[in-house]
């Protein structure tokens, strides 16, 4: 897997509520306005040959995020937004998947998976019937509810993070489901083709590459979860986010309450993650998915950190090539050509700021496999330098991005996803007052620097899944760069071929 | 990965609300506060809150075009939606998908706007643009700073009254292609992708409006010509035909200028005479086999003929489908996921569009789970329901879910402009969704009983969906059943 995350699909705020007694609430009725309606004006000397003018961009109203701690060190960040009766508050551990013990990838999602399935003090029917009398389902991470329900669901909340029972007969349940949908997954070409992307990329066996397998699920018992458990799931790994109707003094006496005796213990998240060996050349790794009518294409690389000075001229530099539906990969393949729905592309910053990656991608139709993999090179070359970005092409990306910010802030979830991206990066918290300079700081001639440094067409991996007896022959045709029918370690398949890989 | 562009085009197959509205409690006591409301009380169950008021105002210009406006200014944001009253229902045989094609055709320009400018306007603003088209209607969209309202407002008024003069033939083969890899990627190259069109097909009669898909066939894409293109846009694309919300940080009495100055010299069309559509019955059980070589475990999906949005049965069909489903203790999924842990899931839902609607429970085995037995139990949940009504918690249960959601789901300006919008568009009232809210409070046991008589004792689809050539899996395979695998689609 290979999420987008650029930085407007990040950033999700709503603006401070009016104080709702400043709001006139017109009167309804059905026919009409209960008020007289505006004089019609004419609409002679209506010009449509030019568009209106653009008033000035409306004042950005960013939430204030009120950061606290509770008595045993929590940290909590609490965004107080009055506009509707509901409040979202997330429990943002770090536990993450890399921590799964080597053999036994699963066991993160597995413990957070059996949180849900019975506490010291309920079973799993008497949490879900907690659940449906509030209306609202309380993961362990977190929950979006009314106002008046926030107590009863942060105890539900403290039940399954604090005191979870970990029945046996549910592990088994859970683990049957999860090999029966792994096998599914093997049915879904982008799920494959990130798999062989993963072991291109990294190596087999990199913290980055491991991913559950039936194999793993298989190994995995109830002691490893219970360890798991005690280990990271502690106060000092998590932080609360709290948004909505709801005041800080009155979310940190909440929360004081709720979560404020829970125990420490445990230790650190911490993990290493080894740079991988750099690809030596560009490669085309083949996967035969049979019958096919399109084939899948990854063409990615490792990326920088969140922390690089040039985030903010890459995000517009990705914006350019297939951060939108007005880049060029999407033009191209898209409108142009036709050969695919959509096309696109897009850095990778993982949690923390270690290891990110470059991915462009497409679903194109089979027999356009090898035009395809010839106008995405075409388009990594420009940018990388030999087709700078324009002025126009700039200021269309720097406007975007500047003028788009209010429709970030707008649902409690937004500010609470606002909040979460804050925190989990380490950002400042006035990140998101300041982010229009930073973005305006930036020059086209930073964009193209950036890009050029952070995207390499000469060292890529191309993955490829498609029906290989389709395509093959016309990739291997093309001389962009050798081609290696793989399996879904991006292993060699024997020379023989006809091997499906599946 | 997916493309992080968003899709231009879904076709939603459920005509539930945009914003997922669900019924509340059973007192129906107090106003839930949403902007630009007054601020309420709760009520007292720890669920239970009312109908929330979208406040409003409604004119009609003398050309026919409905304008919705909704004023809330907690953020400086505005939706425009607009509402054509058309859908894949309305299209001629031999030219399914058109409605969507169509749809795609409206984003490359107009006489006052160059092909490739109306992203660039919008995206130079800082705004999202979108467009989507189901059975009965075709909805855009722009999400904007509400500075960039009256861009919005001359776009949207410059491709409905002005589309034709720029149309040409590279445009509409252009768009063809794309729709066509657009189908490649939701249907063809998915494992049992064609499972709803084949659903469809059993279960209307030829050339039923809603026998079709939405997205259409690679052929019927393959005929359309620039005449149908223009046949469709004068016949439907006409402002007696549309609702344009526009919600969020504006002045209503200025909206009302720019929308009579920008629309109201643009000339109603054609009167349109809508066919009574009603909704089908099936006399007999059909069983329909597909194979698939993309697809290597088994499904299988039961599919009644039900009723549409309009019909007073839609909300306890609606609550039979929370009494199978809604979480572990519903009787289907407590039964198959986890007393006999035959599935890793299972769905149940009353999906409803303007005139008919489908009851359909899918559920996904476990590997090595006979589709036979599991058709055994289905049975044996559902002749339950048949037999005798569920219990009043049964009803009850899903109830604060849905109040809850309804909240949520109205928080954002795009959330209520579209709830509008099409509360307007199929009853005239932009309001009714809160009869859709009081409508399911009002749901007894007795109802669910009486729908699950009514409808699930009758004819239905079974579809046994089997990996290549593994018709050994299809559930009661001594039974006679239809296969129904599409050939290689003519490209």
């Amino acid at each position: 897997m290979a999420p987008h995350t650029t930085l407007r699909a990040a950033l999700l705020l709503t603006a401070f509520a009016l104080p709702l007694s400043a709001q006139q609430a017109p009167r309804v009725t059905k026919d009409g306005p209960a008020r007289p309606a505006a004089q019609p004006p004419r609409t002679s000397g209506l010009d449509r040959s030019k568009p209106p003018t653009l008033p000035p961009t409306p004042q950005l109203r960013v939430p204030v995020i009120e950061t606290r701690t509770l008595s045993n060190g929590i940290t909590v960040a609490v965004l107080e937004n009055h506009e509707i009766p509901v409040v979202n508050v997330r429990a943002l551990m770090d536990a993450p998947a890399v921590l799964d013990p080597q053999g036994k990838e699963g066991v993160a999602a597995l413990t957070f998976a059996m949180l849900s399935e019975g506490t010291k003090t309920r079973t799993a029917e008497q949490l879900a019937d907690a659940f449906a009398e509030l209306g609202t389902t309380v993961s362990p991470t977190g929950f979006l509810t009314i106002t008046k329900n926030v107590d009863p669901a942060l105890e539900l909340m403290r039940d399954q993070l604090w005191e979870p029972s970990f029945p046996q007969a549910a592990l088994d349940r859970i683990r049957a489901n999860q090999v029966a949908n792994l096998r599914r997954l093997k049915d879904q070409p982008t799920y494959l083709a990130g798999r062989v992307l993963a072991n291109a990329l990294y190596g087999t066996g990199h913290p980055y590459e491991r991913s559950t397998s039936e194999a793993s699920l298989g190994a995995i018992t109830r002691d490893d979860l219970v360890a798991f458990h005690s280990t990271y799931v502690r106060p000092q790994n998590v932080k609360f986010v709290v948004a909505g109707d709801i005041t800080p003094a009155q979310a940190m006496e909440k929360l004081e309450r709720v979560f404020g005796k829970w125990p420490a213990g445990g230790q650190k998240a911490r993990y290493e993650v080894p740079a991988p060996t750099p690809l030596a050349q560009t490669t085309i790794y083949l996967f035969d998915r049979p019958s096919s009518t399109q084939s899948v294409i990854y063409a990615a690389s490792t990326g920088p950190r969140r922390d690089v000075p040039e985030y903010y001229a890459l995000d517009l530099a990705n914006t350019v090539l297939g951060g939108s539906f007005l880049s060029r990969l999407n033009s191209n393949l898209r409108e142009t050509h036709g050969y695919a729905y959509g096309a696109g592309s897009g850095f990778t910053y993982r949690r923390r700021p270690e290891i990110g990656q470059f991915t462009a991608s497409a679903q194109v139709q089979t027999d356009k496999t090898d035009s395809s993999v010839v106008e995405i090179m075409n388009e990594l070359r420009g940018i990388a330098g030999g087709r700078p970005v324009t002025q126009a092409e700039f200021d269309l990306a720097m406007s975007n991005a500047v003028k788009g910010l209010p429709l970030a802030f707008e649902t409690v979830s937004q500010i609470a996803g606002a909040a979460t991206t804050i925190l989990q990066d380490s950002l400042p918290l006035d990140y998101y007052s300041t982010i229009s300079q930073k973005y305006e700081a930036v020059t086209v001639a930073d964009v193209n620097a950036a890009a050029k440094r952070y995207i390499d067409p000469g060292k890529l991996a191309i993955v490829i899944v498609g029906d290989r007896k389709q395509i093959e022959q016309k990739l291997r045709a093309l001389n962009v760069a050798p081609v290696v029918v793989v399996d879904e370690q991006a292993k060699p398949l024997p020379a023989s071929g006809g091997g499906s890989g599946r | 990965m997916s493309s992080p562009l968003p899709p231009r085009a879904r076709w939603p197959r459920t005509r539930r609300p945009l914003a997922a509205l669900a019924p509340a409690a059973l007192a129906l006591t107090a106003l839930v506060a949403l902007p630009g409301a007054a601020r309420a009380q709760a009520g007292a169950a720890s669920a239970r809150v009312a109908a929330p008021r979208i406040p409003h105002t409604k004119f009609t210009l003398p050309n026919g075009l409905t304008v919705v406006t909704h004023e809330d200014h907690s953020a400086p944001v505005a939706t425009v939606s607009v509402h054509y009253k058309v859908g894949s229902k309305h299209e001629k045989p031999g030219r399914t998908g058109f409605a969507h094609l169509f749809e795609h055709i409206m984003f490359e320009g107009s006489q006052n706007v160059p092909e490739g400018s109306f992203d660039k306007y919008l995206e130079s603003a800082g705004a999202n643009n979108n467009g989507t088209t189901d059975n009965d209607r075709t909805l855009y969209y722009e999400s904007m700073p509400s500075n960039a309202l009256e861009t919005a407002l001359w776009l949207e008024s410059d491709r409905l009254g002005f589309l034709l003069p720029t149309l040409d033939q590279k445009k509409l083969d252009g768009q063809r292609d794309i729709v066509k890899n657009e189908r490649r990627l939701r249907v063809d190259n998915q494992p049992f992708g064609s499972r709803f069109e084949v659903v469809s097909a059993a279960i209307y009669p030829a050339g039923h409006p809603y026998s079709w898909p939405v997205i259409g066939s690679m052929r019927d894409l393959s005929d359309a010509t620039l005449d149908d293109v223009k046949d469709f846009f004068r016949t439907y694309y006409t402002p007696n035909n549309t609702v344009l919300v526009v919600a969020g940080d504006i002045d209503p009495a200025k909206v009302r200028q720019q929308v009579t100055r920008y629309f109201g010299d643009i000339p109603r069309g054609p009167a349109l005479t809508r066919p009574k559509i009603a909704p089908v019955t099936l006399a007999a059980e059909k069983r329909l086999v597909l194979e698939d070589s993309k697809a290597r475990l088994p499904q299988i999906a039961f599919t009644w003929p039900s009723v549409g949005i309009r019909s007073n049965d839609d909300a306890p069909l609606t609550a039979l489908s929370r009494v199978l489903t809604q979480d572990r203790t519903s009787r289907l999924t407590k039964l198959l996921v986890y007393d006999r842990q035959l599935a890793t899931n299972v769905g149940a839902f009353q999906g409803s569009n303007e005139d008919v609607g489908e009851f359909t429970i899918n559920v996904t085995p476990r590997p090595g789970a006979s589709l036979t037995e599991i058709e055994r139990l289905v049975d044996s949940v559902v002749t339950g329901l048949v037999a005798a009504p569920p219990t009043a918690a049964e009803v009850e249960r899903y109830k604060n879910f849905f109040a809850v959601s309804t909240i949520t789901g109205l928080q954002s300006v795009f959330g209520k402009a579209t709830t509008l919008g099409e509360s307007e568009l199929y009853f005239g009232d932009p309001e009714h969704f809160r009869k859709d809210l009081t409508d399911a409070l009002a749901v007894t046991p007795a109802d669910v009983h009486r729908v699950a008589r009514q409808y699930l004792s009758k004819g239905r689809i079974v579809l046994s969906m089997v990996p290549a050539g593994q018709l050994t899996l299809v559930s009661k395979p001594d039974l006679p059943y239809v296969n129904v695998t599409p050939k290689p689609a003519v490209q």
